[in-house]
């Protein structure tokens, strides 16, 4: 037996219905840095990647002009993310990346779980990031009237917003104000930007930190207000309520105990999971505060702690995204201070 | 119909009721009670035609309540399997089991109880597992320990269960092997009682109307004992069949609360977890209340499985072990939440200070995420006889109940086999309930039989009373400072289990508008010697205003 490869990067494209994530993936497998990368899509009529499909290899596997291989999901997409990774394996393929394009109502957390959980998935492939285009025409409306668009902007590293061509300048700036109080963490990015592509695949998805940003006004894990009642060192703030979603900022001065507060994560996730769409934070731990955690999580899952070598900016301070649906943010504020805080924990 | 009427006089009534403890008049209609004080009084709530009865100065009291038994396993046990004292020596065992053996059917499956758990070394080889394969006769043949967290096979059994010493096992327990050879000598520990009880049950109990027979044989029992509401302490699918069957044919005899498992401990066939509680009104019939989930966080201490917070006796191989427990803290949580959400209060069986610990955590862990509300529930602790400091005020604060099962608050049996693998001083604080008590801990009063061989409640009751053994010295007590006083003891048994169990507007007590649930004994448990109470003979017992069981 050979040892074990490392495993396969794997994007996650995600998206509502004509939000152009096909256009994007077009664009994208032509860029060098996605060169050798497979195409896991639903079905080929969807894509339409038919100018560049040359060669037929077999019912489900089509080759592109460009070399990159598209797959159609048979059955379950699990199985063939496990078949073509064991193919890889064996060398009956070569490829260097995988993209997979979600169907337009699907629900990213299933497949997120899969990757990052699935015994296994994770060991043959690891997420980089999850990419959802948000349509600078019609986004707005598709937010208001679609749960899962919602869901899928929640749940995003990257936004990209599409068809900023065919939109009035207010428009866009209205809608990417909108999704980024849905999702302060994500970074938003322009499909015709050439710097998407290595963005993407240099990404990781386990030490996905990054500052949080809003419009000056708005921004939520930097305001320094303290509220009433609460102890001095923590502040937070959450953005409006879009179909139940809200993303609420934790920021503490103190570096934490890092046992307790990672306890308070797994209770978290088992007490909350379904409503957690994603939780990123970056952590100041007590004794090692030089080097940050990053901490991620995904429903009910908590990904592995991420320690990095130094804070990526001047702020030291403990702070956290959590993306939550359909439930009180008030839960975690109160349960963070009882349990997060270890041996500073209020006593019941 | 207009419902009869029958007064009761002349009578010595314990009521059981915080106010107005005694009577001597109690009228009955309908089966409930209508009226209660002395006669003057009750008498002219009744119409003249009313059925007179002169109890000539009979001692009158509520039904008792057993809070945790297993009535159904119990009730099988004596209908169709061979039951013998763990005191019973091992060639007595083999004995009982050849005799068994030449009268059972082919097919079917010897099964016997309860083996004392001290025979377990000595079972734990190959020439006993030689000797009960002689003792079988070639039929399979399971026999049951003590703490029924174990058992006993012969080589007809494993066979039958497909078992052999490729078998994996994963989970608490485990499959006994001879060390020499690697053989398996025919103990199986814990969750691994499933691999042969799995192919038992459905060997020999596939057939619902056994269930049925055995649920009335267990209420019969529990009824002789003066017994008429009980929580079924892990009802699993067909037994929560069988009783809520018989009750809707009108052959309950008591009020049973049901405990649907949350996680298989011990194999059942049927639905279970959440798949049981989503189809759990069903069963809900006047008497049946499936108003419990179950939980098993962790084993029993003589088998070092039960979770505590100081470590077990060194033995030679190890040393500093605690055990540990069936679920983390967020896993219980969790769980426990989803009961909550499907209306159910847990019964958390916690045999060791760690897992009670954990109970207690993951109930303020929900508490906390969930926030007060109407929906939440009054938990249990099912074996509350170990509790870390501090422990007993946090079930006061979190409003947890205190199952007091099985019996260990004097000398005996029990408490000597603990002390094999328990530090002294654990052994020597069981069952604080005066502390409980003082602390506002709702306790209550359960005998977890047939773990113990009889559901005799009276014992327990004289032990809280004296915490000396019914049956030996005055002298040798366990605890001595956890007594509580009789009158508070019979509450434990009587109005403290119904209220845990939501079943204190119906019994508990005798109180109008509650059912006739009461029992007639030979003498006042309150007036006597507390060292006479466990020798209390239930002369009747009346279930409903109906007499259910007479001496």
């Amino acid at each position: 037996m050979t040892p074990a490869a490392a495993p396969l990067p794997v994007t996650l494209l995600t998206g509502f219905l004509g939000s152009g994530k096909t256009t994007l993936l077009n664009r994208l497998v032509r860029q060098p840095a996605f060169a050798d990368c497979v195409v896991i899509v639903n079905e080929f009529g969807e894509i339409g990647l038919d100018n560049l499909l040359i060669e037929h290899v077999e019912e489900s596997m089509r080759i592109l002009d460009n070399g990159c291989v598209c797959c159609s999901v048979r059955g379950d997409l699990i199985d063939t993310l496990a078949d073509l990774a064991e193919r890889h394996a064996r060398g009956e393929m070569k490829f260097a990346r995988a993209v997979i394009e979600t169907t337009g109502l699907a629900d990213p957390a299933p497949i997120i779980h899969s990757l990052t959980v699935d015994p296994v998935l994770s060991s043959k492939w690891q997420l980089q990031a999850v990419v959802t285009t948000v349509d600078a025409v019609n986004g707005a409306a598709t937010l208001d009237a679609h749960p899962e668009s919602v869901r899928q902007a929640g749940m995003a590293d990257v936004i990209v917003l599409t068809k900023t061509d065919l939109a009035v300048a207010a428009r866009i700036e209205g809608l990417r104000r909108r999704v980024r109080s849905l999702n302060p963490q994500a970074r938003f990015c322009q499909p015709v930007d050439g710097e998407l592509a290595k963005l993407l695949a240099n990404a990781s998805f386990a030490q996905g930190w990054k500052e949080p940003e809003l419009p000056a006004q708005e921004e939520p894990c930097h305001d320094d207000h303290h509220h009433d009642g609460h102890s001095s060192h923590d502040h937070h703030d959450h953005r409006h309520h879009e179909n139940g979603l809200v993303a609420h900022c934790l920021v503490f001065d103190e570096p934490l105990e890092e046992s307790a507060f990672l306890e308070w994560l797994d209770l978290l996730a088992a007490m909350r999971g379904e409503n957690l769409l994603r939780v990123k934070g970056i952590i100041a731990v007590a004794g090692d505060p030089d080097r940050p955690r990053v901490v991620q999580c995904v429903q009910h899952v908590v990904h592995p702690v991420v320690t990095l070598a130094k804070w990526p900016s001047e702020d030291h301070r403990t702070r956290m995204v959590f993306i939550v649906q359909n439930t009180d943010v008030e839960v975690i504020e109160r349960t963070f201070r009882r349990y997060g805080l270890g041996s500073t924990s209020a006593t019941n | 119909m207009k419902p009869t009427t029958t007064l009761y006089h002349n009578a010595n009534i314990l009521t059981g009721a915080r106010s107005s403890p005694r009577a001597t008049a109690m009228a009955v209609t309908g089966g409930r009670i209508s009226a209660i004080g002395d006669l003057s009084t009750v008498g002219k709530t009744v119409s003249p035609d009313a059925q007179q009865v002169d109890l000539q100065g009979a001692h009158v009291m509520p039904g008792m309540i057993d809070i945790h038994n297993h009535h159904e396993m119990a009730g099988r046990s004596i209908l169709y399997e061979t039951l013998f004292p763990p005191s019973l020596d091992f060639d007595g065992i083999l004995s009982l089991v050849r005799k068994a053996a030449e009268t059972t059917p082919a097919g079917r499956w010897v099964v016997g109880e309860s083996f004392g758990s001290h025979h377990l070394p000595r079972m734990d080889s190959l020439e006993a597992l030689k000797q009960l394969d002689d003792a079988g006769l070639g039929r399979p043949v399971l026999l049951r320990d003590d703490s029924h967290h174990n058992r006993w096979v012969n080589t007809a059994a494993m066979r039958a269960a497909g078992v052999d010493e490729q078998t994996p096992f994963s989970g608490v327990g485990g499959i006994a092997k001879d060390a020499a050879t690697g053989r398996l000598t025919g103990v199986f520990m814990e969750d691994a009682t499933q691999l042969v009880d799995r192919v038992m049950e459905d060997t020999n109990y596939a057939d619902p109307a056994l269930h049925l027979r055995a649920v009335q044989e267990g209420i019969a029992v529990l009824n002789a004992h003066g017994v008429t509401a009980i929580q079924d302490a892990q009802t699993f699918h067909d037994m929560l069949v069988a009783v809520s069957d018989l009750d809707r044919q009108g052959g309950l005899n008591a009020w049973v609360v049901a405990s649907l498992p949350i996680k298989v401990f011990m194999y059942q066939p049927g639905p279970i977890g959440i798949e049981l509680f989503e189809m759990k009104e069903r069963f809900r019939t006047r008497h049946v209340r499936p108003d419990f989930a179950k939980f098993v966080l962790d084993g029993v201490p003589t088998n070092r499985t039960a979770a505590l917070l100081e470590p077990y006796r060194p033995t030679p191989a190890t040393c500093c072990y605690r055990g540990g427990a069936t679920l983390t803290l967020p896993q219980f949580a969790r769980l426990l939440a989803e009961c909550e959400r499907h209306g159910l209060a847990a019964k958390i069986h916690c045999a060791g200070d760690g897992a009670a610990r954990l109970a207690l955590d993951g109930i303020e862990v929900v508490r906390n995420f969930e926030g007060r509300r109407p929906s939440q529930k009054r938990h249990q602790i099912a074996h509350a006889t170990l509790l870390g400091a501090g422990d007993v005020q946090r079930m006061a604060a979190l409003d947890v109940v205190a199952d007091m099962s099985p019996v260990l608050w004097y000398p005996g049996l029990l408490e000597q086999a603990l002390r094999h693998t328990l530090p002294d001083e654990l052994v020597d604080n069981l069952s604080p309930i005066r502390d409980m008590v003082e602390a506002g801990v709702l306790v209550t009063g359960g005998t977890d039989w047939p773990v113990c061989p009889f559901p005799n409640v009276w014992d327990g009751f004289e032990g809280m009373v004296t915490r000396a053994n019914p049956e030996g010295s005055a002298d040798a007590t366990l605890g001595k400072h956890q007594a509580i006083d009789a009158a508070t003891a019979l509450q434990v048994y009587t109005l403290n289990s119904a209220e845990a169990l939501g079943l204190d507007t119906e019994t508990g007590s005798l109180e109008p508008g509650k059912s006739a649930d009461f029992i007639i004994v030979d003498q006042d448990v309150l007036a006597i010697e507390p060292r006479k109470i466990a020798k209390t003979r239930v002369l009747s017992t009346w279930f409903e205003g109906r007499k259910v069981f007479e001496l």
